[in-house]
């Protein structure tokens, strides 16, 4: 652990989450009350300018954990930092620099309009009325609604897209430096969460650093640069899509269409010198249909199924290397009780 | 915590204004309601006994002698009273009550300050807006019944009614804090629909306040609304304007204790809202 905060506080940081734990007492009932352990000591860390995607099933603790980061929730113990900023001692520093994404399907006041809306909250935060109304109207649209014409319209008449937007419209309202967006695109028809995950990569080659969760891995995988994997309040993995894929030793699917006369020794070497996990070959007429699973790296099965073919004067016809998604990588991490 | 005092209070302030152009049917009613019905109880007993009559047993249920259009300015001023109390008490209550449980707003104001400052500044902007706004009427009414001295009676009543109304506002938040952070009710409108009625049938709108039975008139003496009561009566009827420093004092003696019990319950409540559970 010391090691691993030593090496990152070289970096340009922009959140510290450091052996955070936190309980919920829930009451059932008048008397009865149950305590959930939410957070069990977990530590991740996220870059400047970065989208960081903070992954796990339901119950996970990830929403405790975008909520301790909003200063909306006090953690019971830990170090939470938002660009150097303690959310606990400085709350009020660390309000100026976040924008918070936390239900899309509410958060406003039904009969106010999503302009109206915005300018409430803009007061709210200090800002001049009409800085309010300036920034509400640049937002709402950034975010696409104003196009919609929807702005004026009241929010109780908002579909679940338009509450999206307007979401993560209100959380862009300040200009901040830091975006927790909790799930934006639960629910979202296909549009709408493009819009968002193309606002998400733009603001992030702006500079902008993104913490941001969800249960759509091909999402995820489409725009994280770097994923935390927790699972009952602790963190199971964190890293890169590929460096987790690879740190997980996931298998890759490798397909080869070869021909020749030394096929069946290049099936053989190729069993021999690769951590396989079960061959099937199909005769295609003159060639061969080889598929297999293999735990290695993609640049080391590439380099010997070339090595091979030329050693043995085999004829690579097709080949293809199918990488295991995040997906793949996340279900290894929960299936395999990671955190329990 | 977070943004300053005056921020809350301008977005606030920014909110309210939208509500009241929105709603402003809804507010009309709620003045033209109170309005029937105050005047339906002074006067429709004319329809039944002579005019000197009616005069008669209200100077003998109020004590002291007065014109039949002091009376009309009474009703005028009394009709403003429940306007107001129905509109600050339900509005204060279900506001709170909705942003925390239903609609989610409770985090915007989470995000920019604390509980306690955002429930103080409702009190205040809200009550002084339903304060200003449901005795309005009076401005262009008590003149023409009355000329000059229309306009002198509501210039001695507004401030009066101004402080009783963030007094009230503040003891609604006082109630609605608790209601909304520490139980969950399923059915809280019950509550802001059953303490604004409670509070005006025990203040003696009508009548002195020893007069009402000892339940309600229990219920009302933790609101300012009997102060506020006897001040329109003192005031209109009575012309004793010597007792309204007293009537005030003790009004801004009970908004004191209700912002300490707001600030507390408000300091718990945002800690409650950040602890979770």
């Amino acid at each position: 652990m010391r090691y691993q905060v030593a090496v990152v506080l070289v970096m340009d940081l922009s959140i510290e989450v450091v052996d955070v734990w936190k309980k919920y007492v829930v009451r059932e009932g008048l008397r009865r009350r149950r305590v959930v352990e939410a957070l069990r000591g977990i530590t991740f860390f996220v870059r400047r300018g970065t989208i960081h995607a903070l992954l796990g099933p339901n119950g996970a603790g990830k929403t405790t954990t975008v909520k301790i980061l909003a200063t909306l929730l006090l953690p019971d113990s830990g170090t939470v930092r938002v660009l150097g900023r303690d959310v606990v001692k400085e709350a009020s520093e660390v309000r100026k620099y976040i924008g918070l994404v936390l239900d899309v399907s509410k958060g406003f006041y039904m009969s106010l309009s999503g302009y109206e809306n915005l300018v409430f909250y803009g007061l709210l935060r200090g800002m001049s009325f009409s800085d309010a109304r300036r920034r509400a109207r640049e937002v709402l649209e950034l975010v696409g609604l104003e196009g919609m014409g929807a702005s004026g319209r009241p929010y109780y008449s908002y579909s679940l897209g338009m509450r999206a937007r307007l979401a993560i419209a209100k959380a862009l309202l300040t200009n901040p430096e830091v975006l927790l967006l909790d799930e934006p695109t639960l629910g979202l028809d296909v549009e709408s969460a493009r819009m968002v995950r193309d606002l998400m990569t733009r603001l992030a080659r702006e500079g902008r650093t993104i913490l941001v969760t969800g249960h759509n891995m091909y999402e995820i995988e489409q725009i994280a640069n770097y994923v935390t994997i927790i699972n009952k309040g602790k963190v199971v993995v964190s890293g890169s899509p590929d460096e987790l894929k690879e740190r997980l030793g996931l298998l890759h699917k490798v397909s080869i269409k070869v021909s020749g006369s030394e096929v069946s020794r290049f099936v053989s070497e190729l069993r021999s010198n690769l951590p396989i996990e079960g061959l099937t070959t199909n005769y295609l007429g003159s060639a061969v249909l080889v598929t297999t699973y293999v735990r290695s790296r993609r640049e080391d099965i590439a380099r010997l199924v070339f090595k091979l073919s030329k050693a043995l004067d085999v004829k690579v016809l097709d080949f293809s290397i199918v990488e295991p998604s995040l997906e793949d990588a996340y279900l290894a991490v929960v299936r395999g009780g990671g955190g329990g | 915590m977070g943004s300053s005092l005056k921020s809350v209070v301008l977005a606030i302030a920014y909110r309210e204004f939208i509500f009241f152009k929105r709603f402003f049917s809804e507010y009309f009613l709620l003045w033209v309601i109170p309005l029937i019905f105050s005047l339906g109880i002074v006067f429709l007993p004319t329809t039944i006994a002579s005019r000197a009559a009616v005069l008669r047993r209200f100077s003998t249920v109020v004590g002291g002698s007065f014109s039949f259009t002091e009376l009309l300015t009474y009703a005028l001023c009394m009709s403003a009273i429940m306007s107001l109390v129905i509109a600050i008490v339900s509005d204060v209550f279900q506001t709170l009550h909705q942003e925390y449980r239903v609609l989610g707003a409770m985090v915007m104001v989470l995000e920019s300050t604390s509980v306690t400052t955002y429930a103080l500044a409702t009190a205040f902007v809200r009550s002084l807006i339903m304060g200003v706004l449901s005795t309005l009427y009076l401005v262009a009414v008590l003149p023409l019944i009355n000329g000059i001295n229309g306009l002198i009676t509501y210039a001695t009543l507004l401030p009066p009614i101004i402080i009783s109304s963030i007094a009230l506002g503040l003891y609604s938040v006082a109630i609605a804090i608790p209601l909304t952070f520490y139980v969950r009710l399923d059915r809280p409108w019950t509550v802001a629909n059953t303490l604004a009625p409670a509070l005006l049938a025990g203040a003696g709108l009508y009548i002195p306040i020893k007069l009402v039975p000892i339940v309600l008139r229990a219920i009302a003496y933790t609101a300012p609304v009997p102060q506020l009561c006897t001040t329109v009566r003192v005031v209109t009827l009575l012309n004793e304007p010597t007792q309204l420093p007293w009537l005030m004092a003790l009004v801004v003696a009970l908004a004191t204790i209700y912002s300490l019990v707001t600030t507390y319950l408000g300091r718990f409540s945002d800690s409650i809202a950040r602890r979770g559970g």
